[in-house]
């Protein structure tokens, strides 16, 4: 045991006099979450305004209602309603780009609908405003689908009530607009990726995606002995050949895990990063410590030099890292890319620590905990079943 | 009743082999070595030197042999053993970013030297290596030499039984190699046992008690140097720088009196010869009419150098 502190120790002061190794381990990271967050997370937070347009034709009482949809909306601030006179002249302002995009109801548009001969909202994109239309387009569609849905209910008590007078009819289409809509499309993703502000996801992302940059350093030491061929006096001294490994494990875990939680407390203190509990963030900063040693110590036994072992070991730090959504919730992705990015631990150490940054506890974490250590366990598994080539001369 | 007047040597080892594929390295290398005797490995690169010492460090497996230090078997997963080693690589083998005497406590650690007595050891072999003024300088800032002396330095911290150099002078400055010859001769007289390997004969000459003539893996001729002179019989060897003929050259210098040998080579005519001085005008004469065209002449006394061209019939710088 006292072999592999004494290694251990020696190493961890190596790094420590190594600028690079607090470049990548420390600066770089938090310095690319803190300009990622006030780059992206900045513009992400500046309030969306829809300057908009609508022409009222129908002067019914179902653009009526539209109106108020919309006038609801504006009170929230997202929306800015301008009425036009005629279409003409909204399309020549949408072409000017003096307005957003623009609602048309027609002339009849209310008793059409309502005596079910149907209808139609027409909604004039401005292609100069991309997000502002889409945003229109659904409320329109949301607006119809409420529509269509009230005129189903009313039509179903009609059918099965012939003798009910208009009245009633009407009573039962209010009735029905006022009751919730029974079935609702829920945040299919929930708290992994999207409940956190961008200031958190930024440093959490950031600081997976350079842990394992940071472990390199440890693991590939072992290599660089060989190379400056230190490794024979290391295997001359009166120690066990795998006190050595354990050395360089134990330096690569205590590196690991000092890189990330100062990412986690100078994110906290500069950026307001949000980490959540700290008993399942210092859990879940282990489980991802240890994964990435596993993957490390594979790949530095498949090769043979430590330039070789750096350009490896890059290569699958940045593949999981972007696979695994560090740079970008994943979790958001068409259904491929998002069902691939579950075979990386990165994935599994985001959802964790997301969780977390959401309000999640340590046993809500438990599962993402466990495959992320899974992936440490087999990587490493394998990678110490190889090592003894790491630790011979030839 | 055993005998216990005989010294117990420090190290022995007995036909050591080993091969990396198809090629053999090392073909059943066995000497011994007494407590402050000075023993070399003398051969030319890739004579198995490097792979004899790994295997005898326990840094190397071997498919064949034995060895052991102070009558414990040494392999490479003893620990012991390895107490009684040390060993100075030939590639220098201290870490740039640590000082002397972080490098120096770094591998005392690991030898198990206690805190306080590490900390008087490291300064005397400081001193011991010249390096005592420079304790505390980080190692990437030494000459060649001085950290050349450093990786000596390293394999004496912990007083070792046997130390193992291999070629500690390789890339050295000839200041810097003196103090290395002078340090190893030291150690010697003090009661060291000591391994080293060289291809300069001059160094072997020098330092060694004995020495283990190696070429191809095999150790041709062990002994003095006396011993090793002995066998081309205290001749000397004559080099005839020369073109033309040199096969019929040498066939006519073999037929002269006290001429024990003559072998063509690339330019020149290598001859044995009792006392060269006065056979000298007989012998140009002899290959000047043999048809070979003679341009300059070099005479060497007897020496480690003669005696490994008389037995492997090549140089050792080769």
């Amino acid at each position: 045991m006292g072999a592999v502190l004494v290694i251990a120790a020696k190493d961890l002061k190596q790094r420590l006099r190594d600028k690079s190794a607090w470049i990548v381990a420390v600066l770089v990271p938090f310095g690319l979450a803190f300009i990622l967050n006030a780059s992206i997370g900045g513009v992400a937070d500046q309030q969306l305004e829809i300057d908009m347009g609508i022409v009222d034709l129908d002067q019914g009482t179902l653009s009526e209602a539209f109106r108020g949809v919309l006038a609801s909306i504006e009170a929230s601030g997202l929306l800015d309603v301008s009425v036009v006179d005629n279409v003409d002249r909204a399309e020549q302002m949408v072409a000017d780009d003096e307005i957003g995009p623009v609602v048309v109801l027609h002339e009849g548009f209310s008793e059409s609908v309502t005596q079910g001969r149907g209808g139609s909202l027409r909604v004039l994109p401005n292609e100069n405003r991309p997000i502002g239309s889409q945003v229109v387009e659904a409320i329109a569609r949301g607006f119809a689908a409420e529509v269509n849905a009230v005129q189903l209910a009313v039509g179903a008590v009609a059918a099965s009530e012939p003798s009910l007078s208009a009245a009633a009819l009407v009573s039962i289409a209010e009735r029905a607009a006022g009751i919730p809509a029974p079935i609702v499309i829920a945040d299919t993703e929930t708290a992994d990726d999207g409940l956190v502000g961008f200031e958190t996801f930024y440093a959490i992302g950031i600081a997976v995606f350079f842990v394992y940059f940071t472990i390199q350093f440890g693991v590939l030491s072992l290599l660089d002995e060989r190379k400056n061929g230190t490794l024979s006096r290391l295997l001359a001294a009166p120690i066990k050949r795998w006190t050595i490994i354990a050395g360089k494990v134990a330096a690569a875990l205590v590196l690991g895990i000092a890189s990330m939680v100062v990412l986690w407390l100078t994110t906290t203190a500069v950026m307001g990063a949000q980490w959540g509990d700290p008993l399942g963030v210092i859990v879940m900063i282990i489980a991802g410590v240890i994964s990435g040693m596993g993957v490390t110590a594979l790949v530095a036994t498949l090769v043979k030099t430590s330039e070789q072992a750096g350009g490896w070991t890059s290569i699958v730090a940045v593949v999981l890292g972007l696979l695994g959504g560090t740079f970008f919730p994943i979790a958001n992705t068409s259904g491929a890319l998002s069902a691939v990015s579950l075979i990386t631990p990165h994935r599994w150490m985001m959802r964790g620590f997301l969780d977390l940054a959401a309000g999640d506890g340590l046993l809500d974490i438990l599962p993402a905990v466990a495959a992320v250590l899974a992936f440490g366990v087999v990587t490493g598994g394998i990678g110490l079943a190889r090592s003894n080539r790491l630790v011979r001369l030839q | 009743m055993g005998d216990n007047s005989q010294p117990v040597p420090v190290l022995v080892c007995a036909d050591l082999r080993r091969t990396f594929g198809d090629r053999v390295a090392v073909d059943g290398v066995g000497f011994h070595i007494e407590r402050g005797e000075t023993y070399g490995l003398l051969g030319p690169n890739g004579a198995g030197k490097t792979t004899s010492i790994s295997i005898i460090a326990g840094l190397l497996e071997r498919d064949a042999g034995s060895v052991s230090v102070s009558g414990q078997p040494v392999t490479t997963t003893t620990v012991e053993a390895k107490r009684a080693v040390g060993l100075v690589p030939q590639e220098l083998a201290i870490y740039p970013d640590l000082t002397a005497a972080e490098n120096l406590m770094f591998f005392g650690k690991l030898y198990g030297i206690g805190s306080n007595a590490l900390a008087q050891r490291v300064d005397e072999v400081l001193e011991i290596v010249g390096l005592i003024d420079r304790r505390d300088d980080r190692t990437d800032e030494y000459s060649g030499g001085m950290k050349r002396r450093l990786n000596i330095g390293i394999g004496l911290l912990h007083s070792p039984e046997l130390l193992i150099l291999d070629e500690p002078t390789v890339g050295v400055d000839p200041q810097s190699r003196n103090a290395i010859l002078t340090s190893v001769e030291r150690l010697g007289a003090d009661g060291m046992a000591v391994l080293y390997t060289t291809h300069y004969m001059e160094e072997a000459e020098r330092l060694c008690d004995r020495v283990g003539i190696i070429d191809e893996g095999r150790i041709v001729a062990e002994g003095t140097r006396r011993e090793l002179v002995a066998l081309v019989g205290e001749r000397d060897r004559v080099e005839l720088a020369a073109s033309g003929d040199l096969a019929a050259a040498a066939t006519a210098l073999r037929g002269l009196a006290g001429v024990d040998d003559a072998t063509p080579g690339d330019g020149s005519i290598q001859v044995v010869v009792e006392s060269a001085s006065a056979r000298l005008a007989e012998m140009l004469a002899a290959a000047v009419a043999a048809g070979a065209t003679v341009t300059g002449v070099d005479i060497y006394e007897p020496d480690l150098e003669a005696v490994f061209l008389h037995l492997t019939g090549k140089a050792l710088r080769d």
